[in-house]
């Protein structure tokens, strides 16, 4: 129906003639599938799924240990052999999805091996656990974008999971100054936001190294710029440091050494715009983390405007790379988060009801402008061909 | 595809549900020819609100002499058939030590002693040491309201049964409601 819409749309602006229509109907009609009762169906399968688990929650007291532990052990058995067959005969979806639910079982598993056996462990290292275990046949098997972006979260959240016994081994190795609690450091918080970003780009560019994981790898790849813009945003949005945090020294070297392994990642196999572009996204990336930690200071009443000229500069920066790859989607969202902080930039810097007036007044034109040149600004900037080089 | 790497997918699929059941064994071993000895819980404020069906609190060690400073050690339990048996701190005890300070024992478990300021000393198993003086027992959903009450109200009521090995490990072998046998 969309593509009739649409089709009837570009015959009535002369684009395309009525034999092209017809031609586009009848291949669209050809094509069609019963999403509506996929569906049903899968609301239905959801039903009976979450019925299921609902008795057996209901009854998970009454069930004997020994029964709990030998059907998720069967379940985890099965779902294996249900990965090798389908990888051997090259069924793409159902490997996929079986592999995506081996990677959720054999977690189960961990979690009720705890339960029966009250296991006393942290919780990070139950997921440290699961991912030892499951990376290598994730990594052999499943391929799909959707499966790295899952394990990739995994990775991140038994990461952050793990802020204690990181936060101790950094303090041991001086690299952040001692506190009671790792999230009191505000030298930790941004260390903890900006490395997973840097390692993701590691585990991607090494994916990358494996052709059959080409589309996982560059997935995995976005996400980590992704994660590695918004730390950086994070980092300089907020005041972090304290007045008994000590040398940023340390800090800023494992920063900068996560950088350089980055880049180095970054610069094997790519074309001589994809590292320029590599290049400028770390530097400007390390350069704002560290300018934001260095100008963190609570006591300079200075340093909430130096904050945000940093994260406009940032995202202008995102910006210009942006256009110079053609990525417009990135342009656009880059300058609507720089209209967005400025417009917030007003808000802290007024007071009063008059002020605040006189300042919703100059945030409102300021946006204005800004989506008036942004409109011109996007318009130049060149459409990139999907699947060519930046 | 090759040969070898069939055989490498077969074996990263393998490796999971082979951990899993060894995990399983080993929790299994430590119940083998260990010894139980059977320690009250009493509830700790805070108490973790946002950890579901897991009860927070400390076991409650009859002390024969309470220690003086934390540190790692053994847990002596002296002989007798009391319901709460007494047990005496060893400073620096570890599992090989046959020094003539574990005489006397009949059996001592392996951990370390932390002081709280509202509960006094407590005594971890290094086994189910999570870095905190308390430990986190599952149990049902429906009746973690009224065991959180019942270990403020009546202590020495909850218990939980300790399998000790010769090595001083400790496993959690059953939780107990006035005796009787509430999960494993």
């Amino acid at each position: 129906m969309i593509a009739e819409h649409y089709a009837r749309k570009w015959q009535a602006a002369g684009l395309i003639d009525p034999p092209a229509v017809e031609r586009i109907l009848s291949w669209e009609i050809g094509r069609r599938r019963p999403v509506w009762l996929w569906a049903v169906a899968g609301m239905g399968a959801l039903a009976v799924a979450l019925g299921v688990m609902a008795i057996v929650g209901a009854n998970w007291e009454s069930i004997p240990d020994g029964v709990k532990l030998g059907v998720d052990l069967g379940l985890n058995a099965l779902c294996a052999l249900a990965v090798f067959v389908s990888w051997r005969h090259g069924h793409i979806w159902p490997r996929e999805v079986a592999a995506l639910l081996l990677f959720s079982l054999v977690l189960s598993g961990i979690a009720v091996i705890g339960q029966v056996y009250q296991l006393q462990s942290a919780t990070w290292r139950a997921l440290a656990l699961w991912l030892v275990l499951c990376t290598p046949f994730l990594a052999l098997t499943a391929l799909a974008r959707l499966t790295g972006i899952v394990w990739a979260l995994a990775a991140v959240t038994t990461w952050l999971m793990a802020a204690d016994p990181v936060f101790g081994l950094m303090v041991r190795l001086h690299i952040v100054a001692p506190h009671s609690y790792a999230w009191d450091s505000a030298q930790f918080v941004p260390l903890q936001l900006y490395l997973p970003a840097c390692g993701l780009i590691v585990v991607a560019t090494l994916r990358n190294l494996w052709p059959p994981a080409r589309h996982q790898a560059d997935q995995l790849l976005k996400l980590a710029i992704a994660g590695l813009v918004v730390a950086c945003s994070l980092v300089v949005s907020f005041d972090w440091r304290a007045r008994d945090d000590g040398s940023l020294v340390g800090a800023i070297v494992v920063a900068a050494a996560a950088t350089l392994i980055a880049g180095a990642a970054l610069w094997h196999r790519r074309t001589p715009a994809e590292r320029r572009l590599g290049a400028l996204l770390l530097g400007a990336s390390f350069v704002v983390w560290t300018a934001a930690l260095l100008n963190g200071d609570p006591d300079r009443p200075t340093g909430q405007i130096v904050h945000a000229l940093l994260f406009i500069a940032y995202w202008a920066v995102l910006g210009g790379m942006a256009a110079r790859a053609g990525w417009r989607g990135l342009f656009g969202l880059a300058f609507t988060v720089i209209g967005l902080r400025l417009l917030v930039l007003y808000f802290e810097a007024i007071g009063g009801l008059t002020a605040t007036g006189l300042g919703l007044l100059g945030g409102g034109i300021l946006c204005l402008l800004l989506a008036a040149a942004g409109w011109r600004l996007t318009r130049r900037v060149p459409r990139r061909v999907r699947g060519s080089a930046p | 595809m090759t040969r070898a790497f069939g055989i490498a997918v077969a074996a990263t699929l393998v490796l999971p549900v082979l951990a899993l059941a060894a995990l399983i064994g080993q929790q299994e071993m430590r119940f083998a020819e260990a010894q139980t000895v059977s320690v009250p819980v009493r509830g700790v404020d805070p108490r973790d609100l946002l950890r579901g069906h897991y009860l927070t609190g400390q076991f409650d060690w009859n002390w024969d002499m309470p220690p003086d400073k934390d540190g790692d050690g053994g847990l002596c339990v002296l002989p007798g058939d009391a319901a709460h048996p007494k047990v005496r701190f060893l400073d620096g005890w570890q599992a090989e030590d046959r020094s003539d300070a574990s005489n006397g024992c009949r059996l001592v478990i392996s951990g370390r002693v932390q002081r709280t300021a509202a509960a006094g000393p407590t005594f971890v198993p290094g086994t189910l040491d999570s870095g905190s003086p308390s430990v986190r027992l599952f149990v049902s959903e429906t009746r973690a309201p009224d065991l959180e009450r019942l270990i403020r109200e009546r202590p020495g009521a909850f218990t939980v049964d300790l399998a000790v090995r010769r090595d001083g490990s400790a496993a959690v072998r059953a939780l107990r409601l006035d005796g009787r046998i509430l999960g494993r």
